[in-house]
C-alpha cells in the first residue's frame, strides 16, 4: 500500500471504526458527499449500518474498484460470478444489504441485491409474498377478489 | 425478520415483470397503492429501459389480432385480447413509445393501448377543418419537457396541380386529454401511411416543399 493513498474513517451503528482507502469508500455517494463537504480528517458516521454489513459492503466495493482499475485480473464473467456468490446470504442479511446500499447510495449494489430478491419472488402468488415478507393482508375478501378479477390474466399466466 | 420499507419494496418491485407486479397488487392495500402510484410507474419504466428488460414485440396479424412476443422469454409469447373485447375491428398501429401503442380503427377512432397492463384509453373525437379529399399523417411520442404523451395528426389536401393546398395540424395531449391546433405544416407529406419516427424525443417525417414554401 502506497503511503500516498488517502484513507477515510467510518464509524458504524455498533461503534466499530473502519479505515478505508478513499477510492473504495467513495463508491458510496453518501460517503463521497460527506467526505467532500466535511473536514478531511473527521470520522464519517454511517449510523444505520452495522460493522458486519459494512465489512461485507467494503469487500464488494474493493472488488469492483480493483477490477475497474485493472489491479485485479478478473473477467466480467468472473466478476458476475463473484457478485452471484456475494448475495448467497440469508434473507435478513440480504435485506440489511439493501437498506445499507440504499443509505450509502451504491447504485450497482442496490441493483444487485434488489434483483436477487426479485428473482426470489417472481412467479409467486400473493399469498406466498405475504408469508415471505410477513405482510398482513388488509383487504376484505370482496376487495381482494375485485383486484384479482381485474388482473385475472396475470394469474392465468402462472399456469397452475 | 427484517421488514420491507416502502423504498425497499419499490426498489425490488421495479426489477419485476409487469405480470408479477399486477398480481402483487393483491398482496395488500399498501402494495396496491404503491404499485399504482405514477412515481413507481416511472421508476419501473426507467429501470426497464436502463436494463433492457420487459421488452416486447407487438405483432399484428389477421387484421385485428395481436401477439406479444417477450424478448426475455420467447416461450411466453401470447395472444393478446383485442383491446375492445372481441370486436372484429381492423386496427392500424400509428406509433409506439415506452410500451404504449397508438392505434386507429377503420372508423378513424383513435386510442392508446398499453398491452402490458391491457389498459386502453379512447381519444376524444376531433373533426377535420375542411371537407375536400384529404390524407392523414400521424406521429406518437413522449415529450420529456411537459412529461406527457402526445399524438400529432396532420391532415392535408391538395389538388392534382397544386391549385389548392389545405393543411391542418393538431396535437393531442394525454395529460389534458384534449386536442389543440398548432401551426400548420407548410410541406407536403407524399407517402401514404407514413408515420412519424421518434428519435431524440422528437418526431420526424420525410416531407416535400410546396409551391408556397419554395418562395
Amino acid at each position: 500500500m502506497g503511503s500516498t493513498s488517502t484513507k477515510i474513517k467510518l464509524r458504524t451503528s455498533d461503534q466499530k471504526v473502519f479505515e478505508v482507502e478513499k477510492a473504495v469508500a467513495v463508491q458510496s455517494q453518501t460517503i463521497k458527499y460527506f467526505y467532500e463537504n466535511g473536514s478531511p480528517d473527521s470520522v464519517i458516521h454511517v449510523h444505520s449500518v452495522s460493522g458486519d454489513i459494512l465489512s461485507k459492503i467494503l469487500d464488494y466495493c474493493k472488488k469492483h474498484v480493483n477490477s475497474a482499475a485493472g489491479k485485479e485480473d478478473i473477467s466480467p464473467e468472473e466478476l458476475h460470478e463473484w457478485d452471484a456468490n456475494f448475495v448467497k446470504v440469508d434473507q435478513n442479511t440480504l435485506f440489511d444489504l439493501i437498506l445499507a446500499a440504499n443509505f450509502l447510495k451504491i447504485e450497482s449494489l442496490l441493483d444487485l441485491t434488489c434483483q436477487t430478491v426479485a428473482n426470489m419472488i417472481k412467479g409467486k402468488r400473493p399469498e406466498e409474498i405475504r408469508t415471505t415478507f410477513n405482510i398482513k393482508n388488509d383487504y376484505t375478501i370482496e376487495a381482494e377478489e375485485a383486484v384479482r378479477r381485474e388482473n385475472k390474466w396475470a394469474f392465468d399466466m402462472l399456469g397452475v | 425478520m427484517a421488514t420491507l420499507s416502502h423504498d425497499m419494496t419499490l426498489d425490488i418491485l421495479r426489477c419485476l415483470s409487469v405480470n408479477d407486479i399486477l398480481r402483487f397488487k393483491c398482496v395488500s392495500k399498501f402494495w396496491c397503492s404503491w404499485i399504482e402510484d405514477p412515481y413507481f410507474i416511472k421508476l419501473h419504466l426507467s429501470y426497464s429501459l436502463k436494463t433492457n428488460t420487459n421488452r416486447s414485440l407487438i405483432v399484428r396479424y389477421c387484421k385485428y389480432q395481436f401477439l406479444s412476443v417477450n424478448y426475455d422469454l420467447f416461450e411466453t409469447t401470447q395472444r393478446l385480447n383485442h383491446p375492445f373485447g372481441e370486436q372484429r375491428k381492423t386496427l392500424q398501429i400509428l406509433g409506439s413509445c415506452n410500451g404504449l401503442l397508438a392505434l386507429v380503427d377503420d372508423k378513424d377512432g383513435i386510442f392508446l393501448w398499453n398491452p402490458s397492463t391491457r389498459k386502453s384509453q379512447v381519444l376524444p373525437f376531433n373533426e377535420i377543418g375542411f371537407s375536400s379529399p384529404s390524407s392523414t399523417y400521424y406521429g406518437f411520442g413522449y415529450d420529456p419537457i411537459s412529461d406527457d404523451y402526445k399524438l400529432i395528426r396532420m391532415v392535408q389536401s391538395h389538388g392534382n396541380n397544386d391549385e389548392y393546398f389545405h393543411s391542418e395540424a393538431k396535437v393531442y395531449s394525454l395529460r389534458s386529454n384534449c386536442w389543440r391546433r398548432i401551426k400548420d405544416v407548410c410541406f407536403y407529406h407524399k407517402f401514404s401511411r407514413e408515420f412519424g419516427f421518434l428519435a431524440n424525443n422528437a418526431l420526424h417525417w420525410m416531407v416535400f416543399k410546396t409551391p408556397q414554401s419554395r418562395n
